[in-house]
């Protein structure tokens, strides 16, 4: 019997796999049917075992359990990809991007042992965690960045129902890979805009 | 919308500081409650409790069942990393004197399947044994270097005879890499458990984790941070009080690291110098009942060709070394010719069990483990020291990659080698 937190972690991996499936190759350019055929086959593809264990689990080897922001916005890129809907708009995405990135930058080294204070610690039983994720949600809130607000709720939802098999609500929040995406997502949006810029 | 998403958030965060306050509050240590067996004569003996089945045996660790059986655990394969190395275990029954057949445990392949996801090889593995009779293992597995290493929980409810599906732990933050064990795991006085770990990605410290009685994690502590510690052994002096020894890989002078906590582990000392010589390896130790710690180690800066039993009884600001286990340090730095090499392998295997008598297996599997690129060396390493509610106290070791070695001994013997000492 397969735990349930297997599930969700599976599935939140299969999901970035799907966003990668159709992101790699020109399916945006597609005539709609396809494109939702392509998302049909990417979302089965990874859960498919292969010589005992699926895509889905070779990659979450590596890149253990996505946390619930990088599952929202990987379901927003998808959305943006085969349905050609822009559900939230762009400074929200680049407002949760520069968070994140920062947020990670700042994180990442101390959590790895840069300094003798372990900010991951606090995502166990400190109460100052979902403290300050409702007074960043309240500022993000009164911003109108809505996309900040859902994806601070949905990570402590998560965490308070133990969606995944950890038990710190850092993992619900950022891992590596959304870090590393985030900086990429901006980076381009700044080189596109100077090169707008140079044209004009 | 708006409004709709902010009682969401409002409400999310009443439910996760109702998670967090549920958490198990901190607890006093659980001090070994083991006293010592008067009277009895000195005993002392050893024997191999692998049967070099496998090129490479590494790790070992034990764990004392109901009935006074010991049984150990260690992983084996052609050699270290390899995608055929597993967890074998085996069980001594100190009333017949003889280690069982060994027994695959988990294998790389049935963690995959067992924890969902890709698994290139395992590593330590370190048991415990709760109040309620269940047996804990935890193990190391890693899709890369030690570096990407992470912590997999088995249980069993019938004394090792059969195990859980394997649960992988969640306790880093970057991909969950870089979590590993060595050390025993300990248990606070509420029945929550305390894992000695450590990380070696990028840095090298020390680390405590803290598991419910159902094994998920509620709290992760630093131990030390940097460079240069790993592989925290907790010895626990009082329901207030623990020394953690920890192994050094930073330059010269090499000498284990040390931290303590007078506090029940709210709060530990900074990392200094112990008095402990140690060439970057791992440690063993338990506390006595009278409060004095034993610990077994490499007692010098350079190699692990010796291992040594060394006692402080004074929290570990003073040691003095009580025996030498093994003791090679004569044919450092010479050129061992091949047969001088098998002749004291041969002295080494009759010095452990004189019963053996076709010592050319053993001489075989030392030679292919040891002169395989280099000069022919033994190297004695990995201790595991536990105390059994006998009193008797049981070590092994990786005796030269190739067998598992076991000791034992008891408070008598203990005494006279402290008498010698003194």
């Amino acid at each position: 019997m397969i735990l349930f937190t297997e599930v969700t972690g599976l599935l939140s991996v299969a999901l970035a796999v799907v966003a990668a499936g159709l992101f790699a190759g020109t399916v945006s350019a597609w005539k709609r049917p396809y494109r939702v055929a392509a998302l049909c086959i990417l979302v089965v593809a990874p859960l498919l075992p292969i010589d005992g264990l699926s895509l889905a689990g070779y990659v979450r080897g590596v890149v253990g359990d996505l946390s619930i922001t990088t599952v929202v916005v990987t379901m927003l890129a998808i959305a943006s990809r085969v349905f050609h809907r822009q559900v939230v708009p762009e400074k929200e995405i680049i407002a949760l991007c520069g968070l994140v990135v920062l947020c990670g930058t700042i994180f990442y080294p101390m959590a790895l042992g840069a300094t003798p204070y372990d900010p991951y610690r606090m995502g166990y039983d400190s109460y100052c965690l979902p403290t300050t994720l409702l007074l960043l949600g309240l500022a993000a809130w009164l911003k109108r960045l809505l996309l900040i607000v859902s994806c601070i709720t949905l990570a402590m939802l998560a965490y308070s129902v133990g969606w995944y098999a950890s038990t710190n609500l850092w993992d619900y929040l950022i891992d590596p890979v959304l870090v590393v995406g985030s900086l990429f997502y901006l980076l381009r949006r700044a080189t596109q805009a100077v090169m707008e810029k140079r044209r004009h | 919308m708006r409004y709709f998403l902010l009682a969401a958030m409002l409400s999310a965060f009443a439910m996760a500081v109702l998670k967090m306050a549920g958490q198990p509050a901190p607890s006093l240590f659980q001090p070994s409650a083991i006293q010592a067996a008067e009277g009895a004569n000195p005993m002392f003996a050893s024997g191999f409790a692998s049967t070099g089945k496998t090129r490479l045996v590494h790790a070992p660790s034990m764990v004392e069942l109901s009935d006074g059986r010991i049984m150990a655990f260690w992983f084996a394969g052609s050699r270290e990393g390899a995608a055929d190395v597993v967890i074998h275990s085996s069980v001594y029954d100190p009333h017949t004197i003889n280690w069982s057949e060994e027994k695959t445990v988990t294998s790389r392949l049935r963690t995959q399947t067992d924890v969902h996801r890709y698994v290139r090889k395992l590593g330590n593995p370190v048991p415990t044994r709760d109040a309620a009779g269940k047996l804990w293992l935890f193990y190391v597995s890693a899709v890369g270097g030690w570096s990407t290493s992470a912590v997999n929980l088995m249980t069993s409810v019938d004394e090792g005879e059969h195990w859980s599906r394997a649960r992988r732990l969640v306790t880093s933050p970057f991909l969950n890499f870089s979590t590993l064990v060595k050390t025993p795991p300990f248990f606070y006085r509420d029945g929550t458990l305390g894992l000695p770990i450590y990380h070696e990605m990028l840095g090298k410290f020390g680390e405590l984790l803290r598991l419910d009685k159902s094994g998920k994690v509620v709290s992760k502590q630093r131990l030390s941070y940097g460079r240069q510690t790993l592989q925290p052994l907790l010895l626990i002096e009082s329901e207030r009080d623990a020394l953690a020894l920890m192994r050094y890989s930073g330059p010269h002078p090499r000498r284990a690291r040390q931290v303590a906590s007078r506090d029940d582990g709210k709060h530990w000392s900074a990392a200094e110098p112990s008095e402990l010589p140690n060439p970057d390896s791992a440690m063993a130790g338990v506390t006595l009942a009278d409060g004095s710690l034993l610990v077994a180690l490499n007692h010098n800066e350079r190699m692990r060709d010796e291992l040594s039993l060394a006692s402080s009884n004074d929290e570990g600001r003073h040691w003095r070394v009580l025996y030498h286990f093994e003791d090679e340090r004569q044919l450092r730095g010479l050129s061992v010719s091949p047969e001088a090499f098998t002749e004291n392998t041969m002295r080494l295997v009759k010095k452990t069990d004189a019963t053996i008598e076709n010592s050319e297996d053993y001489v075989s599997a030392v030679r292919d483990t040891m002169c395989q690129g280099h000069p022919c060396r033994f190297r004695f390493d990995y201790p595991y020291l536990i105390q059994a509610g006998s009193g008797t106290f049981h070590l092994l070791y990786t005796w030269n990659r190739a067998y598992i070695k076991h000791v034992q001994f008891n408070q008598a013997w203990l005494e006279a080698r402290r008498s010698e000492a003194k």
